[in-house]
């Protein structure tokens, strides 16, 4: 019970900060999400989790992205042209878009958690 | 751990310094992967633009009134106006939203700017295209235009237009291109409209011969130059009816091959001058691509023809519009609709960048063009005051000061490439060929009469309004058709056509040092090829010679493409007095082949007279293929690959005096009529092969040695007959490029019907063909079907990127839509819309 508890509260955690991804890149561009994931590698109530949730968040803001694309317009169309100029399949053109996010916030999280006050004491 | 978590933190950093700098920089040629994989502005922004916009309202800050724009189902724009300036200020608005990258690149390829995106890649292509003056007679017009005049509101017009849309874009607006470049639009400038009509003047009008035929003249002499490449076509069907009622053949015997000249054939080499010494703009490298000689047979392959009411089954005049340009995606052309009450309802194509409608049709009248050829291209031999820095050129026994201009080329990071001096005398740009200094005249760096010509024309009630309108037009020369709801029929070459010194030839160089050699002036309009209403019924033109020489003996241009699509067109319209608008777009289609009726009976006799002496298993065989064939260019056909192999093998065998004796290239190739002409003269001197020194080979030795040659290169190529690896299908398709060249994003190995010499004759690469299909039908109200090779859209995204071409594969056409008011447009008709408002600077 506790433990789908814990579940509820982190996957809630990563719809709220998913989203916030997904409007920080709206509003500022791709360079959002690794300045929201420092920012939540800085101010995150566990430090260690900090990075993964950032991770998995940014990745899920990308998919609502592009969900949101998705409804708006032909993005299989997209994939599929796009990649194959970039000498892809489309899907790993998703995965390299989802993927980016990802990695960047990851980073960004664990670099900006290593500079939190206190850190010596980790 | 505390290892661990370092290690862990460092890995981070790295990570992220590495994934800040690719995101923003890019490595390499690969664009910056932040914008390029933004999930909320990147490439997949895209997909949002790639549906019309449904009832949005825009603003243009110089707009008069509101201007409404309705999509119909073909993704066609309707704009509907108050102004003729503000339909203009629309359709530049409409075109940038959908061909913005195209707008671009075209203005750029004219400017020499394209290293500013590839570098020193396109280095090359830019000096020699600065070193034509194209971009520079652009602006000098531009300068030249009265600040009131009809053509300066057009093209500002055009520009504040597309200049809106640049303007106001939203980041998922800009063009794919622009995101793997890495770069942003430029800002659309007026003239660059005038840019479009200059490149549009090199690609028709644009013509080494007269450097080539000097080659020519050193290889084979003067009398062998002009017999194989006459300033007649030795097949008469000309565009101004002669009144035959069917081709003449003007069969002269060659004079063979004259003794070569001792000197060594120096290489074709215009240059500008370099910062680094080296020589430049190469013409002889550009040969490849230009006219008349090497592409005039396969990439100039425009068709348009009339039909008098007399002639069609309906009792109206019909139309057809077929010009074959290089094929690209997205098209050449863009579809649209401008109404303005009282003034203008015109539909057709336009070319990104054209303030107009170039091929189309109103309420009243329907027109299109063919490229005329017609040789508006003359060098003058200059003498310069110094070889390395010239400064001044000989002039009526003075020195006269050389106008320069100094050339700087980017590269893609704002990196100084090259500087270059171009130098220009009272006729034009300064080229060296080899020690010689030559100036250029060409009637394309002239002031084009186009933009106005083009807008009056579309304004026009009639046919004789139509000829008024385009009697200021002056380049590129082209054959325009014309058709009205009254009946009428016409014709005519229009263009300026110079008149030369002295005996009016245009296929020598000419000595520049005298100005009485100067072009003379241009053709009175009244000496123009033309027809009105022809008695037969019909007209067409199909790039052939259009004056019969016994009707006129004016020198119009020379080495004329072979006349098999003229043949084959008035043939058909010949054996047709009830044309239907569905003949006339099976027509565009025909798989039938005048050049194929005329050689496969040679190569078949020729064949029989050989086996008659001599036992031959191979040619027999060929023999009994080729004659088994029904001479149409099908898609499912298997014969037309072995006929092809076999003309090619013909113009080897019998044109290798035409190759330098050192080996290469042929220096050029005479037309496919010249060779026929050749076919009348058994013994002929060129039949005898150069390579075998005890024989003198006759006409039937080359025939059957081609025909039997082509049969083993087909088969080492092919396959056996029998294994279906002979299909015209899969020997020959049409390949549309991107224009950034993307396999992905273009259309490749196309199924089409017809070959080299047909109404759709697919040839080579299958990157040249019919670039837009029409047929107008001028009854009570005016009916049109037509289609292109593209799609509306520049988006890949987009359904409209490519849409038309399964319907352009297959030879079918589109009802288009023609309303008078934008209310008409209603239901599935009209897929999107938006207003216009003036305001929001």
């Amino acid at each position: 019970m506790k433990r789908r508890k814990l579940l509820l509260v982190v996957a809630f955690k990563i719809l709220l900060l998913g989203t916030a991804f997904a409007l920080v890149t709206i509003l500022v561009g791709w360079w959002g999400a690794p300045a929201l994931a420092a920012v939540w590698g800085l101010i995150a109530p566990n430090k260690k989790r900090a990075p993964l949730l950032a991770a998995v968040a940014a990745g899920w803001g990308c998919v609502l992205l592009l969900l949101w694309t998705a409804v708006l317009g032909p993005v299989l169309e997209l994939a599929d042209r796009a990649a194959s100029v970039m000498g892809m399949r489309s899907a790993s053109l998703v995965g390299m878009t989802v993927g980016f996010s990802m990695v960047l916030a990851w980073a960004a999280a664990v670099t900006a958690a290593a500079m939190r006050p206190g850190n010596k004491s980790d | 751990m505390r290892v661990l978590q370092k290690l862990r933190v460092g890995l981070a950093a790295i990570l992220l310094g590495c994934g800040l700098y690719v995101g923003s920089c890019g490595i390499g040629s690969v664009a910056p992967l932040g914008p390029l994989l933004d999930p909320a502005r990147g490439i997949w922004s895209l997909a949002r633009s790639a549906r019309l916009p449904d009832d949005a309202v825009a603003t243009i800050a110089s707009l008069d009134s509101e201007v409404r724009v309705v999509y119909d189902r073909r993704a066609v724009p309707h704009i509907f106006a108050s102004s003729v300036d503000d339909a203009v200020r629309a359709l530049g608005y409409v075109v940038a939203r959908d061909r913005l990258f195209q707008l671009e690149i075209q203005t750029r390829a004219t400017a020499g700017r394209l290293a500013e995106w590839a570098g020193r890649n396109a280095l090359r292509t830019d000096r020699f295209q600065r070193s034509l003056g194209l971009a520079r007679s652009a602006e000098r017009e531009f300068a030249a235009l009265g600040a009131e005049s009809t053509e300066m509101r057009l093209l500002r017009a055009y520009a504040e237009g597309v200049r809106a849309w640049t303007e106001q874009i939203r980041p998922e607006d800009l063009p794919f291109e622009y995101r793997f470049l890495g770069t942003q639009p430029l800002r659309w400038e007026p003239v660059y409209s005038l840019y479009l009509m200059k490149r549009m003047g090199y690609t028709l009008a644009y013509s080494t011969h007269d450097l080539t035929r000097r080659r020519l003249v050193d290889l084979i002499g003067s009398e062998a130059t002009d017999a194989l490449f006459p300033v007649n076509s030795p097949i008469q069907e000309p565009i101004q009816p002669n009144g035959l009622g069917q081709p003449r053949f003007d069969f002269e015997e060659p004079v063979g091959p004259g003794v070569p000249r001792m000197r060594e054939l120096e290489d074709v080499t215009a240059a500008v001058f370099g910062s680094d010494g080296n020589p430049v703009g190469s013409v002889a490298n550009r040969a490849v691509l230009c006219l008349p000689f090497c592409d005039a047979e396969t990439a100039l392959a425009s068709n348009n023809w009339a039909v008098s009411p007399g002639r069609s089954a309906d009792g109206h005049a019909l139309l057809s519009g077929d010009p074959h340009l290089n094929l690209s995606l997205p098209s050449i052309w863009y579809e649209a609709h401008m109404v303005v009450p009282g003034e203008l309802d015109v539909y057709g194509v336009t070319i990104p960048g054209s303030p107009g409608i170039v091929i189309g049709f109103n309420r009243d009248v329907a027109w299109s063009f063919t490229n005329t050829v017609a040789d508006v291209l003359d060098y003058f031999r200059e003498v310069v005051d110094d070889p390395v820095q010239p400064s001044r050129y000989w002039l009526d026994d003075e020195w006269r000061p050389l106008e320069s201009s100094v050339e700087e080329f980017y590269g893609s990071d704002g990196e100084l490439l090259a500087v270059d001096t171009l130098y220009f005398t009272h006729r034009g740009p300064l080229v060296r060929e080899g020690s010689e200094f030559l100036s250029v005249r060409w009637t394309v760096l002239d002031e084009s009469g186009a933009t106005r010509a083009l807008f009056e024309a579309a304004r026009s009630g009639s046919v004789e309004e139509w000829l008024s309108a385009m009697s200021v037009y002056r380049s590129p020369a082209q054959n325009g058709i014309v058709a009205d709801r009254a009946g009428n029929i016409a014709i005519m070459s229009i263009g300026a056509y110079p008149i030369r010194a002295g005996s009016g030839d245009g296929t020598e160089i000419r000595d520049g040092t005298r100005r009485a050699n100067d072009w003379q002036g241009y053709w009175p309009l009244g000496s123009y090829p033309f027809a009105l209403n022809p008695v037969q019924g019909f007209l067409a033109s199909a790039n052939q010679q259009p004056l019969d020489p016994r009707t006129s003996g004016r020198y119009l241009g020379v080495n004329w493409p072979s006349p098999w699509r003229a043949l084959r067109i008035n043939a058909l319209l010949r054996a047709d007095s009830q044309v239907t608008p569905d003949a006339m777009r099976r027509y565009h289609t025909d798989p039938g082949n005048a050049k194929a009726d005329f050689f496969v009976p040679a190569f078949l006799r020729a064949a029989d007279s050989m086996l008659a002496v001599r036992t031959d298993s191979q040619l027999g065989e060929a023999a009994r293929l080729l004659g088994e064939w029904d001479r149409r260019y099908t898609k499912g056909d298997q014969r037309a690959v072995l006929f092809e192999a076999a003309l090619s093998e013909l113009e080897r065998n019998t044109w290798d005096e035409l190759q330098p004796r050192g080996g290469g290239r042929r220096v050029a190739t005479p037309t496919q009529a010249v060779l026929a002409q050749l076919v009348s003269f058994p013994e002929n001197e060129w039949w005898d092969n150069v390579g075998t020194f005890d024989v003198v080979e006759t006409r039937d030795e080359i025939l059957a040695l081609s025909l039997r040659n082509a049969l083993q290169n087909v088969r080492r190529e092919f396959g056996p007959p029998q294994d279906g690896g002979w299909r015209w299908d899969r020997v020959q398709q049409a390949n549309i490029y991107h224009l950034l060249g993307f396999a992905a994003l273009s259309a490749l190995d196309l199924p089409v019907q017809g070959g080299p010499g047909s109404l759709n004759p697919s040839s080579g690469r299958g990157t040249f063909g019919a670039s837009w299909r029409m047929v107008v039908q001028l009854g009570p109200e005016v009916t049109a079907w037509a289609t292109y090779p593209g799609g509306q859209s520049g988006n890949p995204a987009s359904g409209w990127y490519d849409n038309r071409i399964p319907i352009w594969v297959a030879g079918e056409l589109e009802e288009v839509l023609f309303p008078v008011s934008a209310d008409r447009l209603k239901g599935n008709d009209a897929v999107g819309s938006f207003t216009l408002r003036p305001g929001g600077d």
